[in-house]
């Protein structure tokens, strides 16, 4: 029998929801962004992004449940993002989620945001287990193994900035539009690694770091304002992505092959970088492994990739009833759902 | 004519079901901090309580502001939600107004606790109409109208603002719903809370 999962995803500055099927399926997706209104405070700002949220939730419902001719009550479960994100954002999808549930008498099912960008790749091609998963985000760098469908072991994870914070703090010393990450990857292409700037936590361990570049680059930037000398911003791009993305490919090339997987995974929003992508893609060809990357339109937050989860999660019996409350953090690893499993 | 009654505009949550002027159930619990934990278990409480279900609805009657942020879009999104779901109108009730219509009174002042000594605030006369708008402002406002206008002064909690007392007062479910079931109801996708107050970074920007 199909199962339909109406997914919902409100964790940050996206309003989304999607239909999905069987886990691997795509029925219909609406996303709607909110980038345009938070561009001008320079980030999130996260009142206001409760405000618009509430604003749209029900006219993204009715489009997708319109473009889908999916009438409500041929849905099976729900999935929606418990956490972890901006708890005002968050509560709007939750509740919303809980109130189709109390009326349709639906299944609601919790699933954790990281679990989702990990499983936008299922949507692409079933994944492969054993697995390697890349989780690069404005929030998280973490590696993580998976040895069947959502069951999460974090082998190495972030000390302190996560890698997509580092490109955007980066692009704002330089000067450039609010959200930065992606322009330090694009002028990154025309420039020449010239700087002096160190590898970030090239070291033995799975874990990273990346406060340490990013303040060299702000000494790097302020001392040569201070000699008068010209700041070569393309060359600044192309030598701390060189830097970066040297130590977190060479950190992914030893988890997968002490792990012995069969399927290396790229998945949060830094998943859209291209030069990562090609990093990494290089290094799966190499190592004749599957390589997953979401196209570029699920990198970003989606209720696709939780419709996706979703699914998983219900399988193994992952669900929640109408007191499920929305968390800022949580970990994936030992979240109160996952354990519920275990004992 | 079945109506619901969600308020989650203060630590209280509140559902009622209300056929014609008889009230079905009725749950009133101060959870600070827990809205958004058990708003929905509680409505399902008061359904089955009322031996109802969602079809049963009629009209969506939902307190949207002002109050806590956060609270108030609880409720609201729960409103909204289900008003598209069973393809009802939601009407829009004040947090402020509904205290007055509880109780019997000539002027009335109700004050609500803003944080930081700031406090929203509705005046009404006996017939539970405006004298001012409804705002978010300090004390000094309020001792200019209590000056002025001689009022009662209500509140969701006992308050002592310098010298002045404000009583508690409880919601009376029936007066509310009757007073507004003949308001303008709205279509969902129009309802939003109404804050009376910008984020900060707005606030910060002006």
């Amino acid at each position: 029998m199909d199962t339909y999962c109406l997914a919902i995803e409100t964790s940050c500055d996206e309003t989304s929801m999607s239909i999905i099927k069987n886990g691997i399926e795509e029925i219909e997706t609406v996303v709607l962004t909110q980038i345009d209104i938070h561009k001008k405070f320079g980030g999130v700002v996260p009142e206001i992004a409760s405000r618009s949220h509430i604003e749209y939730i029900t006219i993204v419902l009715d489009e997708l449940l319109t473009k889908s001719k999916i009438n409500i009550e041929n849905i099976d479960i729900i999935g929606v993002t418990y956490g972890p994100g901006l708890i005002g954002s968050l509560l709007i999808g939750l509740q919303c989620a809980k109130t189709i549930s109390l009326i349709t008498k639906k299944t609601l099912i919790p699933v954790h945001h990281i679990a989702g960008h990990i499983y936008a790749n299922n949507l692409e091609k079933r994944l492969q287990f054993p697995l390697i998963a890349l989780v690069v985000s404005g929030g998280h760098t973490e590696l993580v193994y998976m040895d069947e469908d959502y069951s999460f072991k974090r082998i190495g994870n972030t000390l302190d900035d996560a890698v997509g914070e580092a490109y955007d703090k980066v692009a704002k010393i330089l000067g450039l539009e609010y959200p930065g990450g992606p322009k330090v990857d694009k002028l990154a292409k025309s420039g020449k690694d010239t700087y002096n700037l160190p590898y970030p936590l090239d070291d033995d361990s799975y874990n990273f770091s990346f406060s340490g570049i990013k303040s060299a680059v702000v000494n790097l930037v302020h001392n040569e304002k201070q000699r008068g000398n010209n700041i070569r911003v393309e060359d600044i791009c192309t030598t701390f992505q060189n830097r970066v993305l040297t130590v977190i490919t060479k950190k992914t090339m030893r988890a997968i092959k002490e792990y012995k997987v069969k399927n290396l995974v790229l998945a949060g929003g830094v998943a859209a970088n291209e030069a990562l992508r090609k990093s990494l893609e290089k290094l799966c060809q190499q190592n004749s492994i599957d390589f997953s990357v979401p196209r570029i339109k699920y990198c970003t937050d989606n209720a696709a990739m939780i419709g996706s989860a979703a699914y998983y999660a219900y399988k193994k019996g992952i669900i929640a009833d109408l007191e499920l409350n929305a968390v800022a953090t949580d970990s994936l690893y030992d979240s109160k759902f996952s354990k519920k499993i275990n004992t | 004519m079945i109506s619901l009654f969600i308020d989650t505009s203060s630590s209280d949550v509140s559902i009622a079901i209300v056929k014609d002027n008889q009230i079905l159930s009725n749950i009133n619990k101060n959870i600070p901090n827990e809205h958004s934990i058990y708003t929905t278990s509680f409505l399902d409480n008061a359904l089955n309580e009322a031996k109802i279900t969602p079809n049963d609805i009629n009209k969506i009657m939902v307190v949207n502001g002002p109050g806590s942020f956060t609270g108030v879009r609880i409720g609201v999104t729960i409103a909204k939600v289900f008003a598209y779901l069973k393809k009802i109108d939601i009407i829009c009730i004040s947090s402020l107004k509904m205290r007055a219509i509880s109780i019997k009174h000539d002027n009335c002042l109700v004050l609500l606790d803003a944080k930081h000594d700031n406090y929203y605030i509705g005046l009404y006369d006996k017939d539970n109409n405006e004298i001012i708008k409804e705002q978010f402002n300090n004390k000094t406002k309020i001792i200019e109208l209590i000056k002025k206008y001689n009022p009662i002064c209500i509140s969701n909690k006992n308050l002592l603002i310098d010298e002045i007392k404000v009583q508690k007062s409880n919601l009376d479910i029936k007066k509310i719903v009757s007073y507004y079931i003949n308001s303008k109801p709205l279509n969902c996708h129009l309802v939003v809370p109404n804050y009376l107050k910008l984020p900060q970074a707005l606030e910060q920007q002006k």
